[in-house]
């Protein structure tokens, strides 16, 4: 630049040429100052910017109903695809192998072999991965970016869907093709108290044990419950659940806001009683113990709890 | 095909300084904003391009020209001799050629394209400068663009902080 004489462009033009920068250029430039720090954070800024690249905004709900579904449901479904291995399946079975990037040949019967099992533990670090990737993106840039095709170039995404609705929910994939209705549902089953967690909902997260996972050879273990491990770590029933209930909660706390988790703080009362009355805990961890004093004058965070404790 | 020569339709395009300047229709297209207005019937009479001068409106043209699809261009029997790879490696000089031109003129250019909407010279003419402000610091980019750092310095070390990914 031989000319020493700063710029004068019109914003408008500054702004053509912001959205074409490199993500971390676009980002950068927000401290340069309070009028681009706010141009740079608008909506309009951010989607143009990202179409620009080819990608799209993921907005929260989207980040919550993907997280929930690829870190629970998903694995829980590929999980039962791959034991059961026969020809029925076996299309979806293989779009989700695909989406691994591994055996892409196998698309016939699903034999357990010790090649799937490998395939598996990759998937776990996979979720991990992208859990944790999201989060911080999340954390970072206030929003989520995806490649353009990400609802379209996804089959397997819609075919375990509509398993997942089906199993989860119980809605059949005629009743109602709503996206948002469905997920706003699925995070309702999932957000019941503690202690009231379904076994549908609770099952997902949970991996098999490994000393009695069909691969290694032994019987079936569909019935075992007693003790299971989460990442790796034996886990009791009860910490599963409250493993369960922190993961929702950490998905809630990336943005309080989000309509669809507004419901989880106000949600209370299981929609079936559990087996035990004194059971019920409620899981609200800044709960306002005592009873009718609801409007207490400090003037403190004072969540409203129903808490039986009659 | 047949009838293109003889239905070819021209529009008109004004810049506000007088100068008219006659262009296929095909060409005009290229512009997204001419390409609704012509859409929408708006195109019958002269279209006035405000805060064009002549000499960028002129330079939009010729790269318009140089853009429009080949087929519609060079014809059928043209496209079939000429490689695409090599058409496109000619437009590649082309248009490094065509950007050789002073800061002023290349800002000019920016807002025309910004304008008129046409999304290859937008992001030809941005490159520099988008490689300018990739290169340099923000204290660096603040003087370019001649912006002024109205954050207090404890504002400054917070949104620092939060876009701290960005420095990396």
């Amino acid at each position: 630049m031989g000319d020493p004489s700063a710029v004068h462009l019109p914003d408008l033009v500054l702004a053509e040429i912001f959205v074409r920068l490199p993500s971390k250029d676009f980002h950068r430039c927000r401290c340069l100052s309070r009028a681009w720090a706010a141009a740079l954070s608008s909506d309009d800024l951010i989607d143009r910017h990202l179409s620009v690249h080819g990608k799209i905004r993921l907005h929260y709900d989207d980040v919550m109903t993907h997280l929930v579904f690829e870190c629970s449901i998903r694995r829980r479904i590929v999980t039962e695809l791959e034991s059961l291995g026969d020809g029925e399946t076996s299309s979806e079975e293989k779009e989700s192998s695909e989406r691994d990037c591994e055996v892409p040949e196998e698309n016939e019967n699903g034999q357990e072999t010790p090649k799937e099992d490998d395939n598996e533990t990759d998937d776990d670090d996979d979720f991990n991965f992208e859990e944790e990737c999201w989060r911080e993106e999340y954390r970072t840039k206030g929003y989520v970016e995806a490649y353009e095709d990400y609802y379209t170039a996804m089959p397997y995404c819609n075919a375990l869907w509509e398993k997942a609705k089906e199993e989860i929910l119980g809605i059949k994939a005629t009743d109602s093709n709503d996206y948002d209705e469905a997920s706003a549902m699925l995070l309702k089953a999932c957000t019941v108290p503690y202690g009231a967690l379904h076994p549908r909902i609770r099952q997902p997260f949970l991996e098999e044990d490994p000393s009695m996972h069909p691969l290694s050879g032994q019987g079936k273990s569909k019935g075992h419950i007693d003790a299971r491990s989460i990442r790796g770590r034996e886990r009791t029933e009860e910490e599963v659940d409250q493993e369960i209930i922190a993961f929702l909660r950490r998905l809630r706390d990336m943005d309080p806001q989000a309509p669809l988790l507004r419901e989880f703080d106000t949600y209370q009362l299981p929609p079936i009683p559990p087996q035990g009355q004194d059971g019920v805990v409620s899981f609200e961890e800044g709960v306002v113990q005592e009873d009718g004093s609801d409007y207490s004058d400090n003037g403190d965070v004072c969540q409203h709890s129903v808490v039986d404790d009659s | 095909m047949a009838t293109r020569e003889a239905g070819k339709k021209m529009i008109m395009l004004k810049s506000p300084d007088g100068m008219e300047f006659e262009v296929e229709e095909a060409v005009a297209m290229e512009s997204q904003t001419i390409r609704k207005m012509i859409e929408d019937d708006c195109a019958d009479t002269a279209i006035l391009i405000p805060n064009i001068n002549s000499k960028i409106l002129s330079r939009v043209i010729e790269y318009c020209n140089k853009h429009v699809p080949t087929t519609g261009a060079t014809g059928a029997a043209a496209s079939d001799t000429v490689a695409p790879a090599a058409l496109a490696e000619d437009l590649k000089i082309w248009d490094a050629e065509f950007i050789k031109v002073n800061r002023a003129t290349r800002f000019d250019l920016i807002q025309a394209a910004s304008y008129l909407n046409i999304k290859g010279l937008l992001d030809l003419t941005s490159q520099t400068t988008i490689d300018t402000i990739s290169d340099n610091s923000l204290e660096e980019i603040r003087s370019f663009l001649s912006t002024k750092n109205d954050y207090l310095p404890e504002e400054e070390q917070t949104i620092r902080r939060e876009n701290q990914w960005a420095f990396q």
